[in-house]
């Protein structure tokens, strides 16, 4: 919501800059969102000249560097007058200057310009002298021109309209609000007294019929001029409208959105003469119907919009747009003036579906107060009759609707709960004046305070919004912050987060690099979890496995070990699930084998008794913790191999504390034995059977792994020997190494090498 | 005069010794003169049964020599070591910068805000990221058709025909505190790091895909004072206590009075949350009676504050999987 800053200056006592203002705004009332400049120094700032150099293709030219705050453009100039250390006026790309020139980036004979060094004449002013204008040699460059001539009257400050400050779209609410938080009584009133030049003439000449539900259109009012004349609008109307961005029509359509501006209610004129039989009927839309708006758009009306319709046809979609063949045109000479209320929801939905948000559509989808509708008149029949003096109003007026909301209502409570929740050292008096001056007028007595809240402050409702408007005009700096007195109590993590933090630092004890990724992929999976609004065609699901994206990156280096600890989501019989998976991907020699390591070195630091078994594709082994599959370990290529493991699963077999064992007394024996075997014969299966070859074997190890002709393979183990009861002897060793020898040789046909 | 004749003898004996020192006998002659049972130890350990006059002199010449066997010990072992060094050795030889393991950098800031409010006494919860609009936006006093919806662009869940509740994506991370207060008797203090979604188009500033940290403290008498001062002692120790604080009117609707949460860091106000009192409405509809405590609550983002605290410039890096960027933290 725009608000014009000229319009503060003159209805309140604010006599700050625009910045000034900006602050203000921003720490009691609402977050400005930029500062606006529409008047004719638009993107005008000054320059401060750093370089200058002769132009190589044109005499009269030069070729200017020129300093605007952080920046500095390339100008060229055709001035005589200008030096190296100057300060000019600039009009950047975008600005128009006098002449309704306007300025863009371009290329004068073979060098570029980003802007224009202007003359005074070409800033607008009668009395100016030859030459780039030169500036007061003080300015900082940046700073806009408007601000260097005092023309902020064209500044605009552009407001955040919180969703529960509908009367924000208005500047009568703004104004209020300046005021109050200046500490100031707002007693500006908006003109609408007039007196008539010429007696009425005409009655209310239109029929108004509503056929919708009352909270449909809770409130219909129309009202009948004759007699106008169309023409522009003052010179002051088209100033306002200007200044926030709307684009001046005439003076009829401009008083309407004037008046919409000043006091949030939207307002709607229908030329008269082109309504058939002056019969409006408000009512839903039949399906399909159609109307071409003012924005000369055909929109396709469904029975859910709601409709201002003529005898034929639809003349405008209720709180959003007018309908082009009824529109106010030079040659209007009598109109019918609309101001009601429709339903918030339906506009919205309405407008959403038809796609297009107007002035009037993002006010009643918010909000409108229904008590707004006569002062709006009242101000915008003043506006008309001091725009088209001819102007003969309708004596009676149009005013449709059952039970209105109370113009004002009663809140009370206990005054020392919202002190309390604030920390407000506030007395009863100046609590009084603050609500006062936000027109909630209060009476305390004792520790109970009583507010009536007007019927445009539909957003107060309980102690806390009252303690809301307190603080903020008090001001939110002047609360001191305090420490809270709280009782000791423990702090618990959650066992998921526990979990995950346990893995990932051992992820990285091991060297891994931590990734995140978005939680999007395409899928044509079974149980995968669609999005109903896609971003875009690549993140149309939720990924039920995070290792293929993983899998997907392309790395430089050869050398990677990368991570990622995150949620994947699938189906379950129809119920979205979400479960924690850990991603491992490894790239690098003997991928698939390092892979392997990291998983046994994981599962045997979170103290899980993991077993394996091979997928059906020999490509990999699934891992199985107490009988369920968890995870799966994957070769992809001879240098990349991946795991992933449910961690959800997992997180019941760990062993959170670790216990210690008793310590072996007695050395071990290490024997080294290489075997011949078939390629075909499964190495995992070979350490499990030494393992399980004597009683005395406690480690066996791969150590060594290489192919031989006629497809075997040497595979080499080191083999520990322990006993926790006594030193072993070269006759142990001699045993268990027989036992592990003829095992092999009988389940693998493996021979011991060399 | 037998002592001054041995300990002459002992320190001719050294000389020699330590003149021939090897690598190899290094240890037996340090053992055989400096040892705890070395002959000049065991010597001087008797010089009390010596009459007084001689156990001084005797005492004095003692340590001198001891002194001198060290210092000669010490010396020879030192050249030992330079002449025992391989030909060539060259002790500039560059180091390598090696790979190490390590934490994506918005784990390592959740880490660091985790052990920062955990010291302040607050618990850390989580929910789930498939929300329902219940619990999203219903219960959290926004309805249906409420233009406060436009504050969260949302993704839907796509659901079977006739599935009992709308699912989303949650853009937020405020439903924690519906199922916290819910599950949690009151005095309540938690926050709730997590990720969270918003259907929004990516660019330098903004991910569609980004984390929040959500705070929450209930009890009897929790005031804006209260929240002001979390707050500020949890800036400072993030971002250095050079920063100031200040809050600015917003509206969420859930919380009354609502606040935008501004930190002026490096000349700068930076809007880094926002924050209020729990509205009413959500402590009643957790089961508090809001007659009888109030809350605070809050919700900052986390990317934003890595993106500040590493001068990161681009908010996609942070999902990127490029590793020489990860590399950097």
């Amino acid at each position: 919501m725009k608000i014009p800053y000229a319009i503060i200056r003159s209805w309140t006592k604010f006599k700050g800059t625009p910045d000034e203002l900006r602050s203000l705004i921003d720490l009691h009332i609402t977050e400005v969102e930029s500062m606006v400049e529409n008047g004719k120094f638009s993107h005008m700032v000054v320059g401060e000249i750093t370089e200058i150099t002769p132009h190589s293709n044109a005499d009269k030219l030069q070729i200017t560097k020129t300093r605007i705050g952080d920046e500095t453009l390339q100008i060229v100039c055709g001035g005589k007058n200008i030096k190296v250390g100057q300060k000019v006026p600039v009009a950047l790309p975008g600005s128009v200057v006098a002449n309704g020139m306007e300025i863009t980036i371009s290329n004068i004979r073979g060098e570029d310009s980003f802007g224009m060094l202007c003359s005074g004449s070409e800033l607008g002013f009668s009395d100016a002298i030859d030459g780039v204008m030169i500036l007061d040699a003080d300015l900082e460059p940046g700073t806009p021109l408007a601000q260097v001539f005092d023309e902020n009257g064209s500044v605009a400050l552009d407001l955040k309209v919180l969703a529960d400050r509908p009367d924000y779209m208005s500047f009568l609410s703004i104004a209020r609000e300046v005021s109050a938080s200046l500490g100031e009584d707002f007693t500006y009133k908006l003109p609408i007294e007039y007196t008539e030049t010429r007696k009425f003439t005409t009655d209310n000449s239109l029929t108004v019929k509503k056929s919708v539900s009352e909270d449909q259109a809770s409130r219909y009012l129309a009202k009948v001029v004759k007699g106008i004349t169309v023409t522009s609008s003052p010179e002051w109307i088209q100033n306002i409208l200007k200044s926030v961005g709307m684009k001046p029509i005439n003076n009829i359509v401009d008083c309407a959105n004037l008046v919409m501006l000043e006091t949030g209610q939207p307002i709607h004129v229908f030329d008269l003469a082109k309504i058939h039989r002056a019969t409006l009927t408000v009512r839903m839309a039949k399906a399909n119907e159609k109307m071409i708006g003012l924005d000369d758009i055909e929109y396709s009306l469904t029975p859910e919009d709601i409709v201002i319709a003529g005898t034929k046809e639809v003349l405008a979609i209720a709180g959003i747009i007018g309908g082009k063949s009824s529109g106010v045109t030079e040659s209007t000479t009598e109109i019918a003036i609309e101001i009601a209320n429709f339903n918030r929801k339906t506009i919205r939905r309405s407008s959403r579906r038809l796609g297009i948000r107007t002035d009037a559509s993002s006010r009643f989808e918010r909000g409108v107060d229904v008590n707004g509708t006569n002062f709006a008149l009242s101000r915008l029949l003043y506006l008309i009759h001091e725009t088209s003096p001819s102007a003969q109003v309708a004596k009676g007026v149009i005013d449709i609707h059952k039970d209105l909301l109370p113009v004002k209502r009663e809140i009370s409570f206990d005054l020392e709960k919202i002190k309390k929740l604030c920390d407000l050292p506030l007395t009863n008096v100046q609590i009084q004046r603050i609500l006062d001056r936000l027109h909630l007028f209060t009476e305390i007595s004792g520790k109970n305070i009583r507010v009536t809240i007007p019927s445009f402050r539909s957003d107060i409702a309980t102690a806390e919004d009252i303690a809301e408007e307190l603080i903020r005009i008090h001001g939110l700096d002047k609360i001191e912050s305090r420490f809270p007195q709280v009782k000791l109590a423990p702090v618990e993590i959650p066992q998921l987060m526990q979990l995950r933090n346990l893995v990932t630092d051992i992820m990285v004890r091991l060297g891994a690099i931590e990734l995140k990724t978005h939680p999007f992929y395409s899928s044509d999976t079974k149980g995968d979890i669609a999005l109903e609004n896609p971003l875009n065609e690549n993140w149309t699901h939720l990924k039920s496995t995070l290792l293929t994206s993983l899998l997907s990156f392309e790395y430089e280096s050869e050398l990677n070990l990368v991570f990622e600890i995150n949620k994947t989501f699938r189906l379950q019989a129809s119920e979205p699930t979400e479960s924690t998976h850990l991603a491992v991907r490894v790239d690098g020699p003997s991928a698939y084998h390092r892979a392997r390591s990291i998983l046994l070195t994981l599962m045997a630091e979170l103290g899980v008794a993991d077993d394996y078994r091979e997928l059906s594709g020999g490509n990999g082994l699934s891992l199985v913790v107490e009988g369920t599959e968890v995870g799966e370990i994957t070769f992809h290529n001879p240098t990349t191999a991946g795991f992933w493991v449910n961690l959800d699963q997992l997180s019941p077999s760990i062993v959170w504390v670790k216990q210690s064992v008793e310590l072996p007394k007695y050395p071990s024996i290490k024997i080294d034995l290489a075997f011949e075997v078939d390629t075909s014969i499964r190495t995992g299966q070979m350490q499990d059977a030494i393992l399980s070859a004597h009683e005395l074997v406690t480690i066996a190890e791969l150590f060594d792994v290489f192919e031989l002709p006629a497809n075997k393979r040497s595979v080499a183990f080191h083999v520990t020997l322990r006993s926790m009861e006594r030193t072993l002897t070269k006759e142990d060793r001699e045993v268990v190494q027989t036992a592990i020898v003829e095992k092999l040789a009988k389940q693998f046909q493996a021979t011991l090498r060399g | 005069m037998v002592f001054k004749e041995t300990l002459a003898r002992i320190r001719e004996q050294a000389k020699k010794d330590i003149g021939g020192l090897t690598s190899q006998n290094l240890d037996a002659v340090k053992t055989r003169y400096l040892g705890r049972k070395s002959e000049l130890n065991e010597l001087l350990s008797r010089l009390k049964d010596l009459p007084e006059g001689q156990r001084v002199e005797i005492g004095k010449l003692g340590n001198i020599v001891k002194k001198e066997i060290t210092e000669a010990f010490k010396k020879a072992e030192s050249e030992l070591v330079v002449s025992s060094l391989p030909a060539g050795f060259d002790p500039t030889i560059p180091g390598i910068r090696l790979p190490l393991g390590r934490l994506h950098p918005i784990t390592q800031l959740t880490r660091e805000l985790v052990e920062l409010f955990s010291g302040l006494g607050f618990s850390v919860a989580e929910g789930p990221e498939i929300e329902s609009e219940e619990y999203n936006f219903n219960l959290l006093n926004i309805p249906p058709d409420h233009p406060a919806r436009d504050e969260w662009d949302t993704f839907w869940i796509r659901r079977k025909e006739g599935a009992k509740d709308n699912l989303l994506l949650r853009p937020h991370t405020s439903p924690v505190q519906l199922r916290y207060m819910q599950d949690h008797p009151v005095p309540i203090r938690v926050i709730a790091p997590g990720r969270t979604f918003r259907f929004e188009a990516e660019d330098a500033t903004h991910g569609s895909v980004f984390n929040q940290l959500e705070g929450l403290m209930v009890d009897r008498n929790i005031s804006v004072g209260h929240l002001k001062a979390t707050l500020e002692i949890i800036f400072a120790k993030l971002l250095g206590s050079d920063i100031s604080l200040r809050l600015r009117p917003s509206f969420f609707p859930f919380t009354e009075p609502s606040f935008e949460v501004d930190v002026w860091f490096r000349g700068e106000w930076l809007e880094l949350g926002g924050a209020g009192m729990v509205h009413p409405q959500v402590l009643r509809n957790a089961n508090i009676d809001p007659d009888v405590y109030s809350g605070f609550a809050f919700g900052l983002g986390i990317d934003r504050l890595a993106m500040l605290k590493h001068n990161i410039k681009d908010v996609r890096l942070l999902l990127s999987s490029n590793i020489n960027f990860l590399n950097q933290f």
